[in-house]
């Protein structure tokens, strides 16, 4: 008599041969390293159609890896935070690439940030006196806070500021 | 079918282009709703809409005079009005995001084949 359900794994790469599963994992890799070199050609490149294929590729592929990622994460028992993983993401593109073409793009995931980061300070300002907190978040969200009005007031203060001189 | 190797990239390759859309709109639909739910249940701890409601025709402090009566009704009435059109922006602008977030992969094919 059995105690519980009987828990097993079924993946159609298990039943192929060894060269089969190698053709998978090729095309895959090559597949992606190849989707992501196009999405930066896309995103770099001065046209306007070309521009938002490179944003529509660049969602998919995002959203597709957090997802698999989360899989994964729930899988082997070990999970991040992609929240803030995400933000960590925008921040070092904020610095890393502050040309023309994302400018716009960037400031608007900025504002977006901007909104979580109040909507944080609104909603968890009450329980940070409770006790073992994790302290690191609050110092976290601050310092985006200041990478956000940096950004924003670098790109768009400053630039509308040159603009109108 | 899936057991070779051609037909299982094509079938994944399928797969991923599903599920995303599927992350997208119905994975954004739950998440934003989560969202909405928690804001809304940390707003009824301070504005008490459903319990205002349930004790609408009560007096305020048990004071069952005349006085106790309509000064319940006043002050029920105004805090189911300011928490009624607290939860309506709320619910609004929760709406809005739904909408701009269901809309923004349209857009991006609007623009590149437009």
């Amino acid at each position: 008599m059995k105690n519980g359900p009987e828990l097993y794994f079924d993946d159609p790469r298990l039943h192929m041969t060894l060269p089969g599963r190698m053709a998978v994992r090729l095309v895959t890799f090559a597949g992606l390293a190849l989707l992501v070199a196009l999405t930066l050609t896309l995103l770099a490149a001065p046209d306007e159609r070309a521009f938002w294929s490179g944003v529509l590729i660049a969602l998919f592929l995002g959203l597709t890896s957090l997802f698999g990622y989360h899989r994964f994460s729930k899988i082997i028992g070990v999970s991040m935070d992609l929240l803030i993983l995400s933000h960590a993401v925008l921040m070092f593109l904020c610095v890393a690439m502050p040309s023309r073409f994302s400018r716009v793009w960037l400031t608007a995931m900025f504002a977006s940030i901007l909104f979580v980061g109040v909507d944080f300070f609104m909603r968890e300002l009450p329980y940070l006196q409770r006790d073992g907190y994790p302290f690191g978040i609050v110092v976290f969200y601050l310092i985006e806070f200041i990478v956000v009005i940096w950004f924003l007031y670098k790109h768009v203060v400053k630039v509308r500021k040159a603009d109108t001189l | 079918m899936t057991r070779f190797a051609f037909v299982y990239i094509i079938y994944s390759t399928f797969v991923a282009i599903v599920e995303f859309f599927t992350h997208w709109y119905v994975g954004g639909f739950r998440a934003g709703t989560h969202w909405l739910l928690e804001v809304l249940a940390r707003l009824d701890r301070f504005f008490a809409f459903k319990i205002t409601l349930r004790y609408f025709g009560q007096p305020l402090f048990q004071d069952r005079s005349m006085v106790g009566y309509v000064l319940g009704f006043i002050f029920r009435t105004l805090r189911l009005a300011v928490g009624g059109v607290v939860y309506l922006v709320v619910i609004g602008i929760a709406i809005v995001f739904y909408a701009a977030w269901g809309l923004l992969l349209p857009f991006i094919l609007y623009k590149i084949f437009s």
